[in-house]
């Protein structure tokens, strides 16, 4: 019996998306507080921000990332967390610490925008 | 803001232009500011020509050469948005949901009277702005008379004419889909950190001249003893466009981007982590 959500096309086999995006490295869970997650298709652009998050949390021991091929399109984040919290939770925040990051650039250059205080030059002489 | 940093990161235009800004990012960690320009060159989408299918070609480029060279050509993608991914659309091949199609044909037609006089110049240079779009919002982003770009140079007899499909794509795929020609990235120009090891002949100082931003710091005390808690503080970004869109869009889009991935990352981590500790009875 086919998932009900999947649209069956044809006779073709239903198109499985996949969002297999984040997994847990099998063995690295000895408990919850410690584990390894494997992103797909990452590369330092997000591994080496989610760190940086990640060691900003007070309750997080240890976080690491790693990109353990080259010729792989994977990045490992380690993360070891105190017993307050998980490292599921820790990675949890970490992504919504570094959204709320992002949404303050948005918002401070949009700000700067609106003000206009700049240099500004809208075609160039030609 | 998050709690552990005071405040959050602070944007400071310093200039603004037709395709190119500057601005100085502060108060923020430099994996962030790394974090910005990485997507700024290779996960913002443009369009950009990525299939040609050539009808007749008696120039003296071969076909593929042609393809290349057409390829290179940035497209204006203001609204690049409203396109979707070839992989991600319902079409089987391509369809204008998913693509935008250009034509050209130039044929140079032999002039009799002319044929034989050294003083005619009989050479036809093609350019982007023999490229017709079908959308009006998808096309070479140099079409002013001015700066045409030039695809190849035809004589008296030769004809061309092609089809060619833009797609939309990011430049980790392709370099032709990045937004940006270049991104300038600075941070501590007085090298306090010490993170730029200068190859040298004789002297550091006069070798290398600070860059224009040291302005904005202070100078280094070759007394003072090495800080080795410092941190990079304030980023120097400097970005030039293809023209395919404004350079601000380019920053609030890659923030945008930025944002999603993390997105996506936490809905997954929900969907599947959360059960996981919840077993271990937390």
């Amino acid at each position: 019996m086919p998932s009900t959500k999947a649209i069956v096309r044809m006779e073709e086999d239903p198109i499985e998306i996949d969002t297999g995006k984040v997994t847990i490295v099998p063995g690295t869970m000895t408990e919850p507080q410690c584990a390894t997650f494997c992103l797909q298709d990452e590369d330092h652009t997000l591994g080496n921000a989610v760190r940086w998050t990640l060691m900003k949390n007070p309750e997080v021991d240890f976080a690491s990332y790693s990109i353990p091929h080259p010729s792989e399109a994977r990045t490992n984040i380690r993360v070891q967390t105190s017993d307050k919290t998980t490292a599921v939770d820790a990675v949890f925040k970490g992504l919504d610490d570094l959204t709320d990051i992002c949404s303050h650039v948005i918002q401070s250059f949009q700000a700067e925008l609106a003000k206009g205080e700049f240099e500004y030059e809208e075609e160039t002489a030609l | 803001m998050d709690m552990y940093n005071n405040g959050g990161p602070e944007v400071s235009i310093r200039s603004l232009k037709k395709d190119s800004m500057k601005f100085v990012l502060t108060n923020t960690d430099l994996s962030v500011a790394n974090a910005l320009r990485r997507i700024m060159i290779a996960e913002v989408p443009t369009m950009a020509i990525d299939m040609v299918e050539i009808e007749t070609n008696s120039t003296v480029l071969t076909d593929e050469f042609i393809a290349h060279r057409l390829g290179m050509i940035p497209l204006t993608s203001f609204d690049v948005d409203r396109i979707q991914y070839t992989r991600d659309c319902t079409c089987s091949h391509y369809c204008p949901n998913c693509s935008v199609e250009l034509h050209l044909h130039v044929k140079v037609t032999v002039d009799y009277e002319e044929m034989n006089d050294p003083n005619v110049d009989k050479t036809r240079q093609v350019t982007s702005m023999d490229l017709i779009s079908v959308d009006d919002s998808v096309r070479p982003v140099s079409d002013d008379k001015l700066h045409p770009i030039l695809i190849v140079k035809m004589r008296p007899g030769q004809e061309l004419k092609l089809k060619c499909v833009a797609k939309k794509g990011v430049a980790k795929e392709h370099a032709k889909w990045s937004p940006v020609y270049g991104v300038a990235f600075e941070y501590d120009p007085y090298n306090k950190l010490r993170h730029s090891h200068y190859w040298i002949e004789e002297d550091e100082k006069l070798e290398w001249g600070v860059s224009a931003n040291a302005a904005e710091e202070t100078p280094v005390d070759p007394n003072e003893p090495f800080d080795y808690n410092a941190k990079p503080e304030k980023f120097y970004i400097e970005l030039e466009t293809s023209g395919c869109m404004k350079p601000e869009d380019v920053v609030l889009r890659a923030m945008t981007i930025m944002q999603d991935k993390l997105g996506g990352l936490q809905i997954k981590l929900d969907d599947e982590f959360k059960e996981d500790t919840q077993r271990w009875g937390y």
